[in-house]
C-alpha cells in the first residue's frame, strides 16, 4: 500500500465545513430537517450555468475550483467516487419520459445523468486532459477512489484530485426503511482532497485503506486491519464509524458515530475523512480510523499525522 | 510486470459463445434488428435474444435481478467454464465491472408507477445501484477478494480493465475478472433518442453518409492474470495486455473535440506504455459508433497518431450495436480473437470515405495476417477516452 499525503481538503455538507479549518470541535448532531449548507454559488457560476446544474454538480464543481485555487499545479488525475451518481437528473429525465408528448424530449437531464458527469465536467472546467475516473461501488465508492489514487501514485503521478460525493433526493425518503436506513436524514455531502505521494513535509496522510467484501462480522475485520497495520486499536486517538454495533468500538475511549454528523449517503465516509483530517491537522502525532460498514461491504481508512504541524 | 489475458467471454446480439461471435463476424451477420419500442416507435436495436427468464433457467440464477446483472452473471459463468478460475487462498482475485446505468432496467418502471401515483414495488429499488449489480454478479459466480464498479459511460469496461492492470502492478491483486455489462432500458433508449443520434437504418461507421448509432446490449469480460497467478492456475495465456491509457478530451459533455485530442492522448499513451511505435499496430478495433461526431473525430485522431500509414481498422458496432459500458469488454474479446486467429473483421455498410480524412475500414473478412499488436478504443461521455493494446504471446 502507498500512503497518500493530504495537501488540501474541503467539503460541502450539513455542517459548516466549506472553506473552514478547525471545525471538528464545533460539529453538531443533525436532525431530520438538516440540509446542506451550500456556498453562494452565484459567486462561482453564471446564472445561465446554474439553471442547468443539479445540486451534486454544483457542489462537485465548487469543490474542484477550491482545490485548484489552493494547489495551483494541474492535477495529474481526477478520481470521483459516487454511490448513486446524479440522482436529480436521472429522476428528472424519467419524469420527462413520463410527461413526453410527441417526439421531442430535452436531452439536458439525460446528458447530466451519467455517473461520470461530475468528473467529466471538472475536466472541462479546469481544461484537464489527464486520467479521469469514476467509481460507483455503493458505500465503498470513496475508498475505491483512494485505492485508485494509490495506483496512480504508483504509476508516477504526482497530484491527484479525489472526491467522494452523493446527493439527496426526495424519492429516497419514499423508499426509506427498504433501501436506505431509517435513522439518519438523507443528505448531500461532498468531500474533496488533493493527494500526493506522502513525503516527509506532509502533516496528515492516509496511511492505508482496507476493504472487505465477505459477510463476516465487524470485530474480526477491525482486529485484522489493526494487526496488518501494526496498530493497537485502543491507542487510536479517534475512531469514526458508520453507526456499527461493535463491542470493540463501544469500549473505545474516543469513538464517534459519524452518521450523526454527516447524515446518510453512500459517500459519507469521505466527509468523515475530512472531519478526521481537521481533527488531526490541529492535533499532531495522532492517529484516526474511519470504519465504514454502511452496507454489507466494509472498509477501514487509517489517517495519521507524523510531523509537528 | 507482465499481464496475461487467459480467458474471455462475450454475451451479445451476435452470440453468447465466442465461436458463435467469431462465425457471425466472419459471415457478416449483424445482430441489429428493427423493432417497435413503446413510446419511441421503429428503432434498430441489437438485443441479446435470450429473455430474462431464459437466462435465469439456463444459468441457474435464483435471484430477482436486473437484466444488467443477469447478462453479467451469464458472461462470468461462461468465462469460468472456459478457463480455470478456482478458489485459491494464495491468489488475491478482483472483480472490476463497468456499467453505465446499473439496474435501471429493473427500477425505471416502478419509478414511473410512483410518478403516476400508482402502487409500486419498493423492494425493486434494491437492484438499482451500479455497485449492487456488481455485487450480485460476484455473489452468483465467485468469492472475489475485492469488488469494484467503474461508471464512465461508454468507456467503463475498458477502464475496468486498466484499473485491474494498475492494481496488479501495485500488488493489490494477482488476477481479476474485468469488463462490463449493460442492458437496454427505456431510460437509455429515450436518452439517445433525445440526443438525436440514431440511424433509422443500419449504422455504417466511418461512412461519409453515416446518420448515427444503433444501441445494443450485452456483457464482455476478460480474465487477467499475473505471472505468479498463471504458474499456479496453469491457464494458457491468450494475449498480453501490454499498454493502456485513459485521458480526458476536456471539450464537451457529449461531443468529441474536432481534433479528437482525448483519443490521440489515449492512443499515444497506450503506445508509449507498451513501448511500441505507431507502425507496430496491426489492427485497430475502433470505437466507431456511426455518429457524425465520433467517427470524424476518431478518424482525425487516428490520422494524427498514425500518419499516412493507418493500420487496418474496423468498428464491430455494425454487428453488436453500441453496447455502451459493455463495449470495451466485448470489443477487447473480439480484438483477442482477431489477434489469435490472425483475422480481420469487416466494418459493415461502409460505402464512401469521409472527405476530411479519406480512411477506408476493413471491408472483407480475411485470415492469415501476422498480427503482433492490436489497439482497442473506447470513448465515453464527459470526454472519457481509453485505449488498450493487446499483444501476441
Amino acid at each position: 500500500m502507498r500512503a497518500l499525503g493530504i495537501k488540501f481538503a474541503n467539503s460541502i455538507s450539513c455542517q459548516n465545513t466549506f472553506n473552514q479549518v478547525g471545525f471538528f470541535d464545533k460539529l453538531n448532531k443533525l436532525d431530520t430537517n438538516s440540509e446542506a449548507l451550500v456556498p453562494n454559488y452565484k459567486n462561482l457560476f453564471q446564472p445561465s450555468q446554474l439553471r442547468r446544474m443539479s445540486p451534486i454538480l454544483k457542489a462537485g464543481l465548487s469543490l474542484a475550483i477550491s482545490c485548484k485555487k489552493a494547489c495551483r499545479a494541474p492535477f495529474d488525475s481526477i478520481i470521483i467516487g459516487t454511490g448513486l451518481g446524479c440522482l436529480t437528473d436521472t429522476g428528472k429525465f424519467l419524469q420527462n419520459i413520463n410527461l413526453k408528448t410527441g417526439d421531442s424530449l430535452s436531452p439536458t437531464s439525460f446528458i447530466q445523468s451519467t455517473h461520470n458527469t461530475i468528473a467529466g465536467q471538472i475536466s472541462i472546467l479546469l481544461n484537464n486532459k489527464g486520467y479521469n475516473m469514476t467509481h460507483s461501488q455503493n458505500n465503498l465508492s470513496f475508498e475505491m477512489s483512494l485505492l485508485d489514487a494509490m495506483t496512480e501514485i504508483n504509476e508516477g503521478k504526482r497530484s491527484i484530485l479525489v472526491g467522494g460525493i452523493d446527493e439527496a433526493h426526495p424519492f429516497l425518503e419514499e423508499i426509506k426503511n427498504r433501501v436506505v436506513t431509517k435513522t439518519y436524514p438523507n443528505t448531500l455531502s461532498a468531500a474533496f482532497f488533493v493527494l500526493d505521494k506522502a513525503d516527509h513535509q506532509q502533516t496528515v496522510q492516509i496511511k492505508s485503506v482496507y476493504t472487505d467484501f465477505s459477510s463476516d462480522s465487524i470485530n474480526p475485520f477491525i482486529e485484522r486491519v489493526c494487526k496488518e497495520g501494526n496498530i493497537d486499536f485502543n491507542q487510536i486517538d479517534l475512531v469514526l464509524h458508520s453507526g456499527i454495533n461493535s463491542t470493540l468500538v463501544a469500549q473505545h475511549a474516543r469513538s464517534m458515530n459519524y452518521l450523526d454528523y454527516t447524515g446518510y449517503n453512500l459517500s459519507s465516509s469521505a466527509l468523515a475523512t475530512h472531519f478526521a483530517y481537521d481533527f488531526l491537522k490541529h492535533n499532531p502525532n495522532k492517529t484516526a480510523l474511519i470504519i465504514n460498514h454502511l452496507c454489507t461491504s466494509k472498509s477501514a481508512i487509517f489517517i495519521e499525522t507524523n510531523d509537528q504541524a | 510486470m507482465t499481464i496475461f489475458v487467459t480467458g474471455h467471454s462475450i454475451i451479445s446480439a451476435i452470440g453468447t459463445k465466442t465461436a458463435e461471435v467469431h462465425q457471425n463476424l466472419k459471415s457478416e451477420i449483424s445482430g441489429i434488428k428493427s423493432m417497435t419500442v413503446d413510446g419511441i416507435g421503429e428503432c434498430n436495436l441489437a438485443l441479446v435474444s435470450t429473455t430474462n427468464e431464459e437466462l435465469k433457467e439456463k444459468y441457474t440464477i435464483k435471484g430477482d435481478y436486473s437484466r444488467t446483472a443477469l447478462l453479467g452473471i451469464a458472461s462470468l459463468k461462461n468465462l469460468i467454464n472456459n478457463c480455470s478460475l478456482n478458489s485459491n487462498k494464495s491468489l488475491k482475485t478482483g472483480f472490476i465491472s463497468g456499467t453505465s446505468v446499473g439496474g435501471i432496467d429493473a427500477t425505471e418502471q416502478e419509478y414511473l408507477k410512483h410518478l403516476r401515483g400508482q402502487e409500486y414495488n419498493k423492494e425493486q429499488f434494491l437492484n438499482h445501484s451500479s455497485g449492487t449489480v456488481t455485487d450480485q454478479i460476484a455473489r452468483e459466480t465467485f468469492p472475489f477478494d475485492i469488488t469494484n464498479t467503474i461508471s464512465t459511460a461508454c468507456s467503463s469496461a475498458s477502464n475496468a480493465i486498466l484499473l485491474a492492470a494498475k492494481m496488479m502492478r501495485m500488488g493489490l491483486i494477482d488476477r481479476a475478472v474485468v469488463g462490463g455489462s449493460d442492458s437496454l432500458s427505456n431510460f437509455t433508449i429515450n436518452g439517445f433518442k433525445s440526443l438525436m443520434i440514431y440511424d433509422q437504418n443500419l449504422c455504417c461507421p466511418f461512412d461519409k453518409n453515416r446518420k448515427g448509432l444503433n444501441l445494443g446490449e450485452g456483457a464482455g469480460y476478460l480474465l487477467l492474470e499475473t505471472e505468479k497467478s498463471i504458474t499456479q492456475t496453469q491457464n494458457q495465456p491468450l494475449a498480453l495486455l501490454s499498454g493502456w491509457c485513459n485521458a480526458s478530451d476536456a471539450y464537451h459533455q457529449t461531443a468529441s473535440s474536432p481534433s479528437g485530442e482525448g483519443a490521440q492522448l489515449a492512443m499515444q499513451g497506450a503506445l508509449k506504455m507498451a513501448q511500441l511505435k505507431a507502425e507496430d499496430i496491426s489492427y485497430i478495433n475502433a470505437h466507431g459508433t456511426g455518429t457524425q461526431n465520433n467517427d470524424l473525430s476518431e478518424s482525425t485522431a487516428i490520422k494524427a497518431v498514425f500518419g499516412n500509414s493507418t493500420p487496418d481498422f474496423s468498428s464491430t458496432k455494425s454487428y453488436t450495436g453500441h453496447t455502451l459500458a459493455a463495449s470495451g469488454g466485448i470489443e477487447s474479446g473480439i480484438a483477442i480473437m482477431a489477434l489469435n486467429k490472425g483475422c480481420l473483421y469487416p466494418n459493415l455498410h461502409f460505402k464512401t470515405k469521409i472527405k476530411e480524412t479519406g480512411l477506408t475500414p476493413i471491408l472483407t473478412y480475411s485470415e492469415g495476417k501476422a498480427m503482433q499488436h492490436i489497439l482497442s478504443n473506447a470513448f465515453g461521455f464527459g470526454g472519457n477516452s481509453t485505449s488498450l493494446i493487446f499483444s501476441k504471446i
